[in-house]
């Protein structure tokens, strides 16, 4: 196992250590998720209810040397119990059938060759962003390597709105295509 | 179970369509509930999450791998026009393209995208703020009126701010430094975040949030300051002609407030509160009673900038003052005697938050 500091180190301090990264986790994304929660809900008070969910699933099972995207588990985990309330919420009646296979958390030993695999998953997704058209790419880049606003966007390209939804739809679809192609299933990856 | 249970392209096109509109923009009560019956097919749900992950794979790429990203050339709107037929899988011949290319150019040279791209100066108007992507890769946020102007050549990274404030999120190159000229000094980092203030008065503040930087001054041989180093949470102020204040601790997250539409009034006096809020507007707030300065008047907590009426509507609230619209003014005086109309509540959330 890659824990090889673990004989030296107390219990107490190693759990310190893990309740420290799940707080940093936690608070480093809190802002932006909740917006991204209100928006899928409509309504701020059932989002900080999920975020509520989410860290205590979190607390429970997560274990940073296991986990090679912490914030796409987070963002997975947030995304799962905002889709069981909407259900909840929507079929009350019906029988909820057959998980979507979304709440898979780890819960039992990564397999070793973990690090390797999300080196791999990295270079897929870099190497298939380069590959894209300069259009789209420059877009996907924009908003979410460099974190500009979709209006700052469309102004300093001198484009539309709706022209930069259509390009990151199409960039987006494209990415999730090749990755597909690669044999990446992106509902496992963690 | 490698979920090879093909999703239809229109499927993972909605899924991405509603990614974009989770990330951006608002979403209406009516879009809401068509994404809620959308959500419905548990195959949406299933492609949605999908998207999910793989954007916040992008987002959660290491520095190392994002800056190869962030440093190949973006696709400029040269050619608004041009690059809207090239969406499209349609082709265009060299000599047609480049001929419609010169008609184009000439036509959109109006156009404020088109003339960045020849000019490689960026700006804003008063109250206005934005972001723009220099050729390197790098952030800058652009403060209310202000401008800056990409100056490096092949070799070098360099931007001139002309006028204003920017704040500059740098894009890690070891090799090649980032240079910001600010009339005769220069700001010299790595792979910094930092906020240059070029006021009115002449006088410049640099505030550092993250790595560090080096200022010179290059006016006069010898220079009127030796070299000054800065780190996060640092500030100083100069002006070409000497130090107004060296390097002292501020909070510098809350100095670039701005970024977020608001000005921080914590410790400042009122005076300069209202000559802050001028920045952001056309239309002036002037003090017209010496005893609103003698009366030493503290405000606290955050104002909205792009709200100006509702930002001092937040003042009159909260301090002795009566706020009095004059046309082409806004005119502050003592409650004392407010026998003139007041301003009225703006329909806007009081706080000024866009």
């Amino acid at each position: 196992m890659d824990t090889g500091d673990m004989g030296g180190v107390g219990e107490g301090s190693v759990l310190g250590r893990r309740d420290e990264l799940v707080e940093e986790l936690c608070r480093a994304h809190e802002p932006q998720l909740l917006v991204y929660l209100t928006r899928m809900l409509g309504r701020v008070d059932v989002a900080r209810e999920v975020i509520q969910d989410t860290y205590e699933r979190i607390h429970k099972l997560y274990r940073p040397e296991d986990v090679m995207f912490p914030r796409a588990m987070l963002y997975k985990i947030a995304t799962n119990f905002a889709l069981m309330r909407l259900r909840r919420a929507r079929l009350e009646s019906k029988i909820i059938t057959g998980s979507q296979g979304m709440e898979k958390v780890p819960d039992e030993a990564a397999p070793p060759d973990k690090r390797a695999m999300a080196e791999e998953i990295n270079e897929r997704l870099v190497q298939t962003i380069k590959e894209l058209r300069p259009n789209l790419r420059t877009v996907l880049v924009m908003a979410h390597v460099q974190g500009i606003a979709r209006k700052d966007i469309a102004e300093q390209l001198g484009i539309s709105l709706k022209r930069v939804d259509k390009r990151m739809t199409k960039a987006l679809r494209t990415l999730r295509e090749r990755m597909e192609s690669f044999g990446i299933d992106l509902l496992r990856v963690d | 179970m490698t979920a090879q249970n093909k999703l239809p392209p229109a499927v993972v096109d909605e899924a991405a369509a509603w990614t974009n509109a989770l990330d951006n923009g608002e979403m209406s009560e009516d879009q809401r509930v068509d994404f809620h019956a959308w959500l419905d097919d548990p195959r949406h749900a299933r492609a949605l999450g999908e998207m999910r992950t793989l954007v916040s794979l992008i987002q959660e790429l290491p520095e190392r791998k994002a800056a190869t990203l962030r440093r190949m050339p973006l696709a400029h709107a040269r050619f608004p026009l041009l690059g809207r037929l090239m969406d499209r899988p349609l082709q265009l011949t060299a000599i047609t393209g480049a001929a419609l290319a010169i008609l184009i150019v000439a036509a959109w040279l109006n156009v404020r995208a088109v003339r960045e791209y020849f000019t490689q100066s960026y700006s804003t108007e008063t109250g206005e703020a934005r972001t723009i992507v220099l050729k390197d890769g790098s952030v800058v946020h652009l403060n209310t009126k202000s401008r800056v102007r990409w100056t490096g050549t092949g070799k070098d990274r360099r931007v001139a701010l002309e006028l204003g404030e920017a704040l500059f999120a740098v894009s890690h190159d070891a090799t090649q430094p980032f240079r910001v000229m600010v009339g005769n000094s220069e700001i010299r980092d790595l792979a910094t975040e930092f906020d240059v203030y070029r006021k009115s008065n002449g006088s410049v503040v640099v505030t550092v949030l993250s790595g560090q930087v080096a200022i010179k001054d290059l006016g006069g041989s010898p220079p009127a300051w030796a070299e000054r180093q800065l780190k996060p949470n640092e500030q100083i102020e100069y002006s070409p002609a000497s130090l107004i204040a060296d390097v002292h601790t501020v909070d510098a997250p809350k100095s670039v407030h701005w970024r977020e539409g608001l000005l921080e009034t914590a410790g400042q006096s009122f005076a300069a509160v209202v000559s802050e809020l001028n920045r952001y507007t056309n239309k002036q707030i002037l003090i017209a009673d010496p005893r609103v300065d003698a009366k030493q008047i503290k405000l606290g907590g955050a104002l909205g900038i792009h709200d100006i009426p509702a930002a001092l509507y937040l003042i009159q609230e909260t301090a002795p003052i009566v706020v009095t619209d004059n046309g082409d003014s806004y005119v502050l005086s003592l409650k004392a005697d407010a026998s003139r109309e007041q301003l009225t509540a703006p329909q806007q959330n009081a706080a000024g938050r866009p």
